[in-house]
C-alpha cells in the first residue's frame, strides 16, 4: 500500500486553561488515502474538530498546544512544528476546509464573487477577469443557478445551502488534494442536505480529492464514507470500512450509539439510552474512559489500554471485551 | 457481546371516538413587514397560513417540516404565546381566541410550552428550587409544601433531590431539558407543546429525553403536540404525523402509514432524502433530490404552494392555479395534493 496523503499519528491537543490541562485530544492516530471520504465521527466534545484544526493549525496556541510526539504527515511533509507562511500555503493549495456555518465564514461587506476572486487570484496568479471567468465556472459547477448574476451578490442574500456552495466553490478554487468539511450539512434543512452531500460525492469524483467529513451524524456518515473513525473523550474508539462500523461494530460505544438513533426503518420500539454524560476533559478517568457509562464494563477496564488490531487493515477497536485485546494484553496507552 | 436489546413500547391506544382535546381550524398567523422611514406595511410574511387539525387526549401528534414553514410559530399561536391573525382554536370545549387574561392564565395551567433551548429558557440567576416554587406561586399551587412539590417533580423527571439548590449553569445540556420539562409539568397540564425538545442535544442523550417524555406520557396521561424537524424521530414518538410546507399542512396520516405510504410529493422527497444508518442500502435507495429552496412566505406561489420544486410527472395548470385542499379517501390519511392518488411518474 502507497503511503497515505495524510497521515496523523498519536496527536495530542491540549488546552493549558485557568481550569486545569484539557486534554481534548489525546492521542489520535488515523490515515485518510488519495482519492477516499474518511469519516470522524463523535458527539460533542469528543474532540473531532479539534483535531481538524490541529491538522491546519488553526488553533490559538495558548491555549492550545499540540504536544511533542504529535505528528501530522500531509504528502509525506511534517506540519507539525511547520512554519505559518508553510502552513498558510498549504491551506490554500492543497487542503481547503469547509465549516458548518458558512455565514460566519463569508465575509458579509464583500461580494461573493470577490471573495473568491481573491482566493484564486491568491492562490493560482490569474489575472482578473480570468480570474472572474474562473469563479464564474466554480458557481457553475458547484450548482448556483445565473452563476452571472450570482458572482455580484452579497452572502445575506443567499439561502444557507446556496451559502454552503459558495463555500464550497471557494475550498475548489485551489484544486485541492484533501478537503477537510467539519459539520457541513448540519445548519442545513434535510432536503438542502441531500443536495450539498449528493455534491461533494460528484466533485470528490470529478476533482479526485480525498474528503476528510467531521459530523455527528451517523446517517450522513454512512450515506458518504467508506472508512470511518469514531471518537469519544479524545480518542480514537474504533476504526473500520463504513460496513464493518455500521454492521458488526466492535466497541461498546459504537454500539450503543447506533442503537440510540431513533431510525425511520424500526420505529415503535423504545430507544436504547447511554446513561451519563461524557466525563471532564481535564479529569479523564484511568483505562476506558467509556466505563463508566457502558453497560458491558467489568473489572480490569481500568487498566491502561491501546487501540488494538481487529484483523483486517485499518480495523481495530480501544476496549478490553474485544478477543483481540484480551489476547494482546496491556499495550500500555497511546496518552 | 450484543447490543442492548430494544424494548418494543407499550403505547395505549388513543380513544378518538369523543371530541378531540385540541381543535384547530384555518389557523393563520401573518407577521407585518415594515418597509422605509415611515415604516408602512406593506407586505406579510404568511408564517401560519390556514392550518387545522385535531389532537385527542393522550395522543402524540407530530409536526414537521424544513425551517421556515410555520411548525414554531403553529405551536406559539395555538397557546397564544403569539396571538393568531385569524381562526379557530378551541380546547376542550373552550374558545381560545376569546379568553381575557385571567381565562388565559386557567388555560395555561392546562397546556403548557416547552422549548428548544434549555439554556434560554431557564432564568440563570435562579436555583431550580427556586425556579420551581415560582411557578407554583404563580399558579397558586402547592401551597406550604411547594419546595416538597420541587422535589417531587425533580424526581418525576429523573433528577435527584439535592439537584434542588444548584443553578442551571450547573447542569449539563441532558439535565436542562428536564428542568424545562419539571417545570412545563409543575402546573400539572394535559397538553404539552414541545418545540424541538431534543435538537440541541447528542444523540445518546437525545434518546435519554424522549424515553423521559414517553414514560411521562404513560404516566400521567399527557397529550403532546411534537415539533421536530427530525423526521426518524417524529415517527418514532407520534401516533400521526402532520407535514408543514410553507405555512400549510400538506399530510397527516398515522405515522406508520405516512412513512410507508407518503402520498404528497414534498413528504415523498423528504422521506428520501433523510440519511440512513444502514451503509449497505445505499446504492439502491432511490432519492428524490428537489430542485433549488424554499420560496419566500412573503409571496408565497399561487395555487399549490409546492408546485415550482415539484417533481411530479403529472404536475399541470390545476397545480399553478388552484390550491389543493387537505383531504383523503380515508379520514385518517389526508394529503393536500391534486395528484396524491398517482405515483411521482405517472401522468394523468
Amino acid at each position: 500500500m502507497s503511503e497515505p496523503l495524510l497521515a496523523v499519528r498519536d496527536l495530542r491537543t491540549w488546552f493549558f486553561t485557568d481550569q486545569g490541562v484539557a486534554k481534548a485530544v489525546d492521542g489520535v492516530s488515523f490515515d485518510v488515502r488519495e482519492r477516499e471520504t474518511l469519516g470522524i465521527v463523535g458527539e460533542s466534545g469528543c474532540g473531532k474538530t479539534v483535531t481538524s484544526l490541529s491538522i491546519l493549525g488553526l488553533l490559538p496556541q495558548p491555549p492550545a498546544r499540540v504536544m511533542d510526539g504529535s505528528s501530522v504527515r500531509f504528502m509525506g511533509e511534517e506540519l507539525v512544528g511547520a512554519s505559518e507562511d508553510r502552513m498558510r500555503d498549504l491551506r490554500g493549495n492543497d487542503i481547503s476546509m469547509i465549516f458548518q456555518e458558512p455565514m460566519s465564514s463569508l465575509n458579509p461587506v464583500y461580494s461573493v464573487g470577490g471573495q473568491i476572486v481573491e482566493a484564486i487570484r491568491l492562490h493560482r496568479g490569474l489575472d482578473k477577469k480570468g480570474a472572474r471567468a474562473e469563479a464564474v465556472r466554480l458557481l457553475d459547477e458547484v450548482g448556483i443557478p445565473e452563476p452571472e448574476r450570482r458572482i455580484d451578490e452579497y452572502p445575506h442574500q443567499l439561502s444557507g445551502g446556496m451559502r454552503q456552495r459558495v463555500m464550497i466553490a471557494m475550498a475548489l478554487s485551489c484544486e485541492p488534494k484533501l478537503l477537510i468539511a467539519d459539520e457541513p450539512t448540519t445548519a442545513l434543512d434535510v432536503t438542502i442536505q441531500a443536495q450539498i452531500l449528493e455534491l461533494l460525492a460528484e466533485l470528490r469524483g470529478s476533482h479526485g480529492m480525498a474528503v476528510l467529513l467531521i459530523t455527528h451524524d451517523l446517517g450522513v456518515v454512512a450515506e458518504v464514507c467508506d472508512r470511518v473513525v469514531v471518537m469519544y473523550a479524545g480518542q480514537v474508539v474504533e476504526s473500520g470500512t463504513v460496513h464493518e462500523i455500521f454492521e458488526s461494530p466492535a466497541h461498546p460505544y459504537t454500539r450503543a450509539l447506533l442503537a440510540s438513533l431513533p431510525s425511520v426503518d424500526n420505529p415503535g420500539q423504545r430507544l436504547v439510552s447511554i446513561p451519563g454524560t461524557v466525563p471532564n476533559p481535564t479529569r479523564w478517568p484511568d483505562g476506558c474512559r467509556f466505563r463508566a457509562r457502558c453497560s458491558e464494563a467489568r473489572d480490569g477496564c481500568e487498566r491502561p489500554q491501546g487501540l488494538v488490531d481487529l484483523g483486517a487493515e485499518g480495523r481495530a477497536a480501544r476496549c478490553w471485551r474485544t478477543p483481540e485485546a484480551s489476547r494482546v494484553g496491556p499495550t500500555g496507552s497511546a496518552s | 457481546m450484543t447490543a442492548p436489546a430494544s424494548v418494543a413500547r407499550e403505547r395505549p391506544a388513543v380513544d378518538r371516538a369523543g371530541p378531540p382535546l385540541l381543535r384547530v381550524r384555518d389557523l393563520k398567523k401573518h407577521f407585518p413587514v415594515r418597509h422605509g422611514t415611515f415604516g408602512r406595511v406593506r407586505e406579510h410574511v404568511r408564517a401560519v397560513d390556514g392550518v387545522g387539525f385535531d389532537l385527542w387526549r393522550g395522543e402524540t401528534l407530530g409536526l414537521v417540516g424544513e425551517s421556515g414553514c410555520g411548525k414554531s410559530t403553529t405551536g406559539r399561536a395555538l397557546l397564544r404565546l403569539l396571538e393568531p391573525t385569524a381562526g379557530e382554536v378551541t380546547f376542550d370545549g373552550i374558545d381560545v381566541r376569546a379568553l381575557d387574561r385571567e381565562g388565559l392564565r386557567a388555560f395555561r395551567r392546562r397546556a403548557q410550552f416547552v422549548f428548544q433551548d434549555p439554556v434560554g429558557a431557564l432564568n440563570p440567576r435562579l436555583s431550580v428550587g427556586a425556579m420551581l416554587e415560582e411557578v407554583l406561586e404563580v399558579h397558586g399551587l402547592g401551597g406550604p409544601s411547594r419546595r416538597e412539590r420541587a422535589v417531587q417533580l425533580l424526581e418525576l423527571v429523573g433528577l435527584r433531590p439535592e439537584h434542588i439548590d444548584r443553578y442551571p449553569h450547573e447542569f449539563s445540556g441532558g439535565q436542562r431539558q428536564r428542568l424545562g420539562i419539571a417545570r412545563a409539568l409543575a402546573v400539572e397540564p394535559e397538553l404539552l407543546v414541545l418545540d424541538e425538545p431534543v435538537s440541541a442535544l447528542d444523540v445518546s442523550v437525545q434518546a435519554q429525553v424522549v424515553n423521559l417524555l414517553e414514560d411521562l406520557q404513560a404516566e400521567l396521561g399527557l397529550t403532546y403536540l411534537f415539533i421536530a424537524h427530525d423526521l426518524a424521530l417524529v415517527e418514532h414518538v407520534s401516533d400521526r404525523v402532520a407535514v408543514m410546507y410553507l405555512g400549510r399542512i400538506v399530510e397527516l396520516a398515522g405515522s406508520d402509514e405516512l412513512y410507508r405510504d407518503p402520498r404528497h410529493p414534498y413528504t415523498r422527497s423528504l422521506l428520501s432524502a433523510v440519511p440512513r444508518p444502514h451503509p449497505a442500502g445505499r446504492r439502491s435507495r432511490r432519492r428524490i433530490v428537489l430542485e433549488g429552496d424554499v420560496p419566500s412566505p412573503i409571496a408565497p406561489p399561487p395555487g399549490c404552494h409546492f408546485h415550482p420544486r415539484c417533481p411530479h410527472a403529472a404536475k399541470d395548470e390545476a397545480c399553478r392555479t388552484v390550491s389543493p385542499p387537505l383531504e383523503g379517501e380515508a379520514q385518517n390519511h389526508l394529503a393536500a395534493c391534486h395528484y396524491k392518488h398517482l405515483s411521482l411518474e405517472t401522468r394523468p
